[in-house]
């Protein structure tokens, strides 16, 4: 039965038949491709067999708390969509349609989820896009931006002038672990080979800052400003900025970095 | 010559004839492949949220092909870039190599940098060499036109991946050459597919796809040749929805550096899955010479 054309009620009944027919034995979980994210994230629901048991108890009318929804959100999106666990099940559940389906509802009803904006949304744009409407699809993403990018001083906004005297909170200095930013002379040579950038007429509005000014943001103590910027999301690593820097600054790397640290800082 | 393949999640789940005629070039070509139950993903989409946990993900399969004494070869362009980042990052920071070691120590795997991380082209290119793979073939194209697209996860940073010149890469059009295939020379040669922003920003990635796949037709290539499941996917599942839109084109079908190779050294379009690609690639087989 394809997941997206058939009809909700259809799914629903397809889900409980699924859910009942496993018997927590543990295989899927055996070879699941985020074993190691599990190990690192300590979210027991990023493992397959997991996500069923717990599937199973919210059929069966378990209410949820906050803490409990944000966390088999995360596992059911954390989740490479490698379709082992379906090979590997026994049972023979597919557990690759139950993820796509079940993951659209914990994304309709949930908080905002920073994990949509990395690749693991990758096989979310290619076979969900079109399947559900253009409203629920974005919303998303647009929640996780929200609640990440331009918390701090509204970049986007041309007539508002960036204040240079922004606080740095105390102890976010040692988020950005790679210093590398600290020898760039604003020669603007990775903004120009940057294709995001190139993307768009008017760049500065799009992605707020650009990375040669993220580099000089940060070299300023500017932390928080830098991570705001809606360019560290659209970025695209590939690195052709940090191919290009005449002083070896790390540019992409440090993109990563503040992504790693506007996660935690939603996450505390 | 043996190596331990290294599907990643995309392939297998998505781009099958990419491992399928990967596995027939080797076979044909004495490479001998063996599989590791055990590998897990490379830590790429992990990257732009928990750094930890993308380096653990790279280093179990590091130690799992280490304990196999064997050499990876890698298909995907970002499991290759990752692994060499990982591979790059243990290396510098040793105190993050001990962190990590005493979690792999509970699977009892050690990561000591002991193996080497290949891509697929780099085996052919450095390992199986272009005389050889010359006398395997036994027909070539004539008259084809290629676009080679490097993909930016193989490329850079130079410094880590190692994998060609980051300004001007050869490997790959000599690859492409050994077919009897022009391969073209095209501005956005070197530049991103917009693949990983598919799912975050697909406005973006489809801009990034239709740039290059316009500067790819503006050359007069036929086809455009990937050695990536997600540049592949781009072309293939993306560009098929850009090409509903007719201001695009005609689409430009995306053709996988075995399944191109693969023909011309004889091997079956079944084994090669020349039918599984979205965008129809059947017109290739137009260009061999009339025997
Ligand atoms: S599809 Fe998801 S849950 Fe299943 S094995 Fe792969 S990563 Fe794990
Ligand atoms: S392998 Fe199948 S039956 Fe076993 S725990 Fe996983 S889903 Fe349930
Ligand atoms: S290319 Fe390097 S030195 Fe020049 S502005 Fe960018 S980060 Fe600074
Ligand atoms: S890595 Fe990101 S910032 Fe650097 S050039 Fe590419 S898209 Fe631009």
């Amino acid at each position: 039965m394809d997941p997206v054309t058939s009809s909700p009620a259809n799914l629903v009944t397809r889900l409980i038949m699924e859910l009942d027919a496993c018997t927590h034995c543990g295989s899927c979980s055996l070879n699941c491709s985020a074993a190691m994210v599990f190990e690192a994230a300590g979210n027991e629901y990023i493992l397959p067999s997991e996500k069923m048991a717990f599937l199973k108890n919210l059929a069966s009318g378990k209410k949820l708390d906050d803490r409990q929804t944000r966390a088999i959100q995360e596992g059911v999106y954390l989740c490479t969509n490698c379709d082992r666990c379906t090979v590997r099940c026994p049972s023979g559940i597919r557990l690759k349609d139950l993820w796509y389906s079940v993951r659209e509802q914990l994304l309709a009803g949930g908080p905002p989820l920073a994990h949509v904006l990395t690749p693991y949304s990758f096989a979310r744009g290619l076979m969900i896009r079109e399947t559900v409407p253009v409203d629920e699809y974005t919303r998303p993403i647009e929640t996780a931006k929200q609640a990440l990018a331009g918390r701090f001083v509204d970049l986007m906004n041309p007539d508002i002038p960036i204040p240079l005297n922004v606080q740095t909170k105390e102890g976010s200095q040692p988020a950005i672990r790679d210093n590398t930013y600290a020898h760039c002379f604003s020669c603007q040579s990775c903004t120009t080979v940057c294709p995001v950038v190139g993307n768009y007429d008017n760049p500065e509005q799009v992605v707020g800052l650009m990375p040669h000014q993220i580099m000089c943001c940060l070299g300023l103590g500017l932390i928080e400003m830098a991570a705001g910027a809606q360019m560290i999301w659209d970025c695209l690593t590939c690195y052709k900025c940090q191919e290009n820097c005449p002083q070896q600054v790390e540019v992409c790397d440090v993109l990563y970095r503040l992504k790693n640290s506007a996660v935690e800082s939603i996450e505390r | 010559m043996k190596f331990a393949l290294f599907h990643g999640c995309n392939i297998p789940a998505r781009v099958a004839q990419y491992a399928n005629a990967t596995e027939a070039v080797c076979d044909r070509l004495g490479i001998e492949l063996v599989e590791i139950a055990d590998f897990n993903c490379c830590g790429y989409p992990a990257r732009n949220t928990d750094d930890r946990a993308f380096v653990l993900s790279a280093a179990k399969n590091l130690a799992l092909a280490e304990k196999a004494g064997l050499d990876l070869l890698v298909m995907c362009k970002c499991c290759y870039g990752s692994l060499k980042k990982a591979e790059y990052v243990l290396h510098q920071n040793q105190d993050l190599k001990a962190d990590i070691n005493r979690f792999l120590a509970k699977e009892s795997l050690q990561y000591q940098n002991g193996i080497q991380v290949n891509h697929l082209l780099s085996v052919l290119y450095h390992a199986v060499g272009i005389d050889r793979l010359k006398g395997a073939i036994s027909k070539t194209y004539s008259g084809l036109q290629i676009a080679v697209s490097y993909g930016c996860h193989a490329l850079r940073p130079s410094n880590v991946t190692g994998f060609d010149d980051p300004v001007s890469p050869r490997i790959f059009d000599e690859l492409v050459e050994i077919t009897g295939a022009f391969s073209v020379d095209w501005t956005r040669k070197l530049d991103c597919c917009g693949a990983p922003l598919t799912g975050i920003n697909d406005r973006l990635a489809m801009d990034m796809a239709q740039k290059k796949i316009a500067s790819a037709r503006e050359s007069g290539a036929h086809f455009i040749c990937t050695a990536c499941p997600y540049t592949h996917l781009q072309f293939d599942v993306v560009q098929t929805r850009l090409a509903t839109n007719p201001e695009n084109g005609e689409p430009l079908a995306a053709i996988l550096y075995p399944q191109l190779l693969g023909l011309c050294l004889g091997i079956d379009q079944k084994a090669l899955g020349i039918s599984e690609n979205l965008i129809d690639l059947s017109g290739i087989n137009s260009f061999f010479m009339a025997e």
